[in-house]
């Protein structure tokens, strides 16, 4: 069964017989997998540094009793919930609502004052203000998305933050490789993906998904991560990121990478405060390259936030 | 089919002549005055000191003062959507600070500030109209609303009433 765009209710959604096969596949226990992707998160939201300091609006936002993640000192879980979209503290930029996991790319990213930066899919911009913020607004961020329906989102959050040091472009992000090669210090991919691991916000990606979609994806992400590769600097980072299970659009994508470039290497990832599980070695009859063993892989049943896939690549 | 019978075509460069120089330069020129213009009315309005944008790129986009880094000021790509973030816009009559400059340069801004309450502060971040406590020092025109410390916007004060000018989309209903 499908949900509709516009069941938006909160009643479980039959899920796909392939896709609850897929998860099988998997290895996942889905009597303890499911009921914790189809349960909506804790509260997250990030301190936005460009617009106010840390101990102030810490302060501010006592009374929602908020915890330090402990994989970024600037991203907080809300003890008690609320509507933080409509708090001061966000009108005025001093927050960013952003989900645990999603803060977790740009943490890995490790953005630095001054570089040169690559956001080759920004729109709607959480990663992109973050990725300001770590810079200090300094430096060069190119925010890129190819899709104009997504980009007034993508400014709206860029004014709401105070970023100063982006360019906004809008264009495929295969071009890259071709216009800005050797040219950035750090690239970030946040691809366009069948949005399993989201399913605890919305029902949204089962209108879209099915084998087919992950396979007509998968190849759309081979060649933004080959335009990303020729795009860094050598001794340059590349983060990829999904916020998806299926291994056709994280391993096997690195797997691709790691053929064409076997010299590019995929670094482990230690943050702490989270429970992530390896990448998966095989899927189906594919083998993939050992170094994907690397790529951090959290499931909701294991780590309080969205299901998320992140690699980083650095380039020799 | 139609585009089957369409040429290609050749982008011509036209020779660079003395009316094509004599136009760029005069709106190079007109720009540096939108932004001079600008910068005065910063720091005559709310005591922003020039200096405070030596370091940045500012550019003018029909009639609109944007801010960005020297570094984003210069980058060229194809497809640039926009650089930085647009600080004002410059009329024949008054220049026009916008929330989202107002908001990020608070610690420079030390005139035409008005402390809100809570409940005034909501009212303003609603894009509501209201009377206020007006301090001695500031007369009518824009002004900004401060909150907690924290620069809401801008406003615009006319004897006594103070009306947001914050922008739909960042109005906080709730």
């Amino acid at each position: 069964m499908v949900i509709s765009k516009r069941s938006r209710d909160r009643h479980d959604p039959e899920l796909p017989e392939a896709m609850l096969a897929r998860f099988t596949e998997m290895g996942l226990d889905l009597a303890e997998f499911l009921p914790a992707l189809l349960s909506v998160p804790s509260q997250t939201f990030r301190i936005n540094t460009l617009k106010g300091e840390l101990d102030e609006v810490l302060e501010s936002l006592a009374h929602l009793e908020p915890a330090q993640a402990g994989w970024n000192r600037l991203v907080f879980r809300a003890g008690k919930r609320t509507k933080l979209g409509n708090l001061t503290e966000h009108f005025l930029g001093l927050i960013y609502v952003q989900d645990a996991s999603s803060t977790i790319p740009v943490t890995v990213l490790d953005p630095q004052p001054g570089e040169e930066i690559l956001d080759m899919s920004a729109a709607p911009g959480s990663k992109t203000t973050q990725i300001a913020a770590a810079m200090d607004n300094t430096g060069l961020l190119v925010a890129n998305d190819v899709s104009p329906g997504r980009i007034p989102s993508l400014t709206g959050n860029l004014d709401r933050s105070g970023v100063l040091n982006t360019v906004v472009t809008r264009l495929p992000g295969q071009a890259y490789g071709h216009i800005a090669a050797e040219r950035f210090d750090r690239v970030l991919i946040d691809a366009p993906c069948s949005s399993e691991g989201t399913l605890c916000r919305s029902y949204r990606a089962l209108d879209l998904w099915s084998e087919g979609s992950i396979k007509r994806l998968s190849a759309t992400q081979r060649k933004l991560i080959m335009s990303a590769y020729h795009c860094l600097k050598p001794g340059g980072v590349m983060v990829y990121s999904t916020c998806t299970f299926a291994p056709e659009e994280n391993e096997a994508i690195i797997s691709h990478l790691l053929k064409k470039f076997p010299e590019a290497v995929v670094e482990p990832i230690t943050l702490s405060g989270l429970n992530p599980q390896p990448g998966f070695s095989r899927w189906r009859d594919t083998e993939f390259n050992p170094a994907v063993k690397n790529i951090l892989r959290l499931f909701p049943h294991k780590h309080d936030g969205e299901g998320f896939c992140v690699a980083s690549i650095r380039k020799p | 089919m139609r585009r089957k019978h369409q040429k290609t075509v050749t982008p011509v460069t036209h020779p660079v002549t003395h009316s094509a120089t004599h136009s760029a330069t005069h709106s190079s020129r007109i720009q540096a005055e939108m932004i001079s213009r600008t910068l005065a009315s910063f720091q005559e309005r709310f005591g922003i000191s020039p200096d405070s944008f030596s370091s940045f790129h500012l550019f003018i986009r029909k009639n609109n003062v944007w801010c960005c880094t020297p570094q984003a000021g210069e980058a060229r790509f194809p497809q640039i959507v926009r650089r930085g973030l647009r600080i004002a816009r410059v009329f024949d009559y008054t220049v026009k600070p916008t929330t989202n400059g107002m908001q990020l340069f608070r610690h420079l801004v030390t005139r035409s500030r008005i402390e809100l309450d809570s409940e005034t502060a909501q009212v303003f971040v609603n894009g509501g109209t209201q009377q206020v406590n007006v301090p001695d020092d500031v007369s009518d025109g824009f002004v900004v609303p401060f909150y907690m410390n924290y620069p809401l916007g801008v406003g615009l004060l006319k004897g006594g009433s103070l009306k947001s000018q914050v922008p739909r989309s960042r109005r906080v209903i709730g």
